[in-house]
């Protein structure tokens, strides 16, 4: 086969294998970012985290939707936003870890740690 | 107070020592949900080949408890696949998963197949959340893709599939009707695979709690069974491990049946269900070094 070609199947490979290796990234931080509080199950997103400090600072009741869409009454808001900081936190931290990791990786075989 | 705790099925075969693949599952469980008991249910000879070969010391750090039954012999043969070039047959023993919810000593339980292995504490949320039974309806393979139309729908005019891999359950009368129609559908397969048009005759728990999950909800899709966060990871059986980094990261090859498609993949914090079994007891010391 002609050189070229072969250069270019196997930077084709090494664009597949990053791409899947940012989905998978992706997929691990979604994990991270599930938080259960009273007995419910929320994902700590921007979006639910700005809501729950708007309603927080303004001393409202907190009324959010579950991830299976039930309605929870949070009865300590501040502490439900603590942890839903904290989570969604930890869960950029490691994302920018691996991007960090990834953007050094110029080789199939480092995208993957080996 | 109510008793929470992790449950699995062993029955191993000729062919797959489902009690190795169990030890590994529960020491997953053990590494990052180490408050909760872990049961195994299995029956004598898989038991006693699982002292002899494992040791009792082993075991012990695995389960803190064990109960037999025997389900009996009914003719379930499965293909099973080992990466992309082997493949071979074997009973697979599965016929009593339905009975889970009698013989569990907890009051809320997670099932995990033995070939789950958790690599965060996500699961553990689910107990005394808001639904009465949770099972997993999405799944990614190792390249994120979706997997078969088989695997998502029982047949592409019929009703979605809820995967059996995971079903957490609280003791309710809601629970109690599940898994009661759960047995009434195994009962009765060759009915319920007529009526819902899905192909091959295995008995597949999958479809069988699909089934029960969409009858107990009124035929419909309404909510009945909660769904675990996300979607389960799962490593094909066409699929094989490369290499175990730690407990909950590996390098894992993703194969298609075209050989030049094949790509290696990180997995790394997440659980992941090892379709191909063999490729678990291949990795089983470096794995379970890992855990340990």
């Amino acid at each position: 086969m002609d050189n070229r070609l072969n250069d270019a199947l196997a930077f084709a490979n090494y664009r597949l294998t990053l791409q899947v290796q940012r989905q998978n990234i992706e997929a691990r931080v979604a994990a991270a970012m599930i938080l259960s509080f009273q007995n419910a199950i929320f994902t700590a997103t921007q979006e639910l985290i700005g809501h729950v400090g708007l309603l927080t600072v303004r001393g409202d009741t907190v009324l959010v939707s579950d991830n299976s869409g039930n309605v929870i009454e949070i009865a300590n808001s501040n502490d439900f936003l603590t942890q839903l900081i904290k989570t969604y936190n930890s869960a950029m931290k490691l994302k920018q870890e691996e991007q960090q990791r990834l953007k050094s990786a110029r080789s199939t075989a480092k995208i993957v740690g080996l | 107070m109510s008793t929470k705790g992790f449950i699995m099925f062993a029955y191993n075969n000729e062919q797959l020592d489902y009690t190795q693949l169990a030890l590994v599952a529960a020491y997953a469980v053990k590494k990052y949900m180490p408050e909760y008991p872990v049961v195994l249910v299995t029956n004598q000879a898989s038991l006693e080949h699982c002292k002899e070969t494992h040791g009792v010391p082993m075991m012990n750090a695995a389960w803190d408890d064990i109960i037999i039954t025997d389900p009996g012999y009914e003719k379930n043969m499965r293909l099973h696949h080992d990466g992309a070039y082997n493949s071979f047959n074997a009973q697979f023993t599965n016929t009593n998963k339905h009975d889970i919810y009698n013989i569990s000593p907890f009051d809320e339980t997670i099932l995990i197949d033995t070939d789950y292995l958790c690599g965060n504490n996500n699961l553990s949320k689910l107990f005394g959340g808001q639904h009465d039974v949770a099972m997993y309806r999405d799944a990614r393979n190792l390249r994120m893709e979706e997997p078969y139309t088989t695997e998502r729908w029982l047949h592409y005019a019929g009703i979605r599939m809820w995967w059996s891999t995971v079903v957490y359950w609280r003791k309710s009368e809601e629970a109690e009707h599940f898994f009661n129609t759960w047995l009434a559908v195994k009962q009765n397969w060759e009915y319920y695979r007529f009526l819902y048009k899905f192909p091959g005759t295995l008995y597949r728990t999958d479809y069988s709690a699909s089934i029960a999950a969409h009858m107990c909800d009124g035929w419909s899709d309404g909510g009945f069974i909660g769904q675990i966060p996300n979607y389960m990871r799962y490593q094909d059986q066409r699929d094989d491990i490369v290499e175990v980094f730690g407990p909950n990261h590996w390098v894992m090859l993703s194969n298609l049946p075209e050989e030049w498609k094949n790509i290696v993949v990180e997995i790394k914090g997440e659980d992941v269900h090892m379709m191909n079994k063999k490729s678990i007891i291949r990795t089983y010391d470096k794995i379970i070094e890992a855990l340990a």
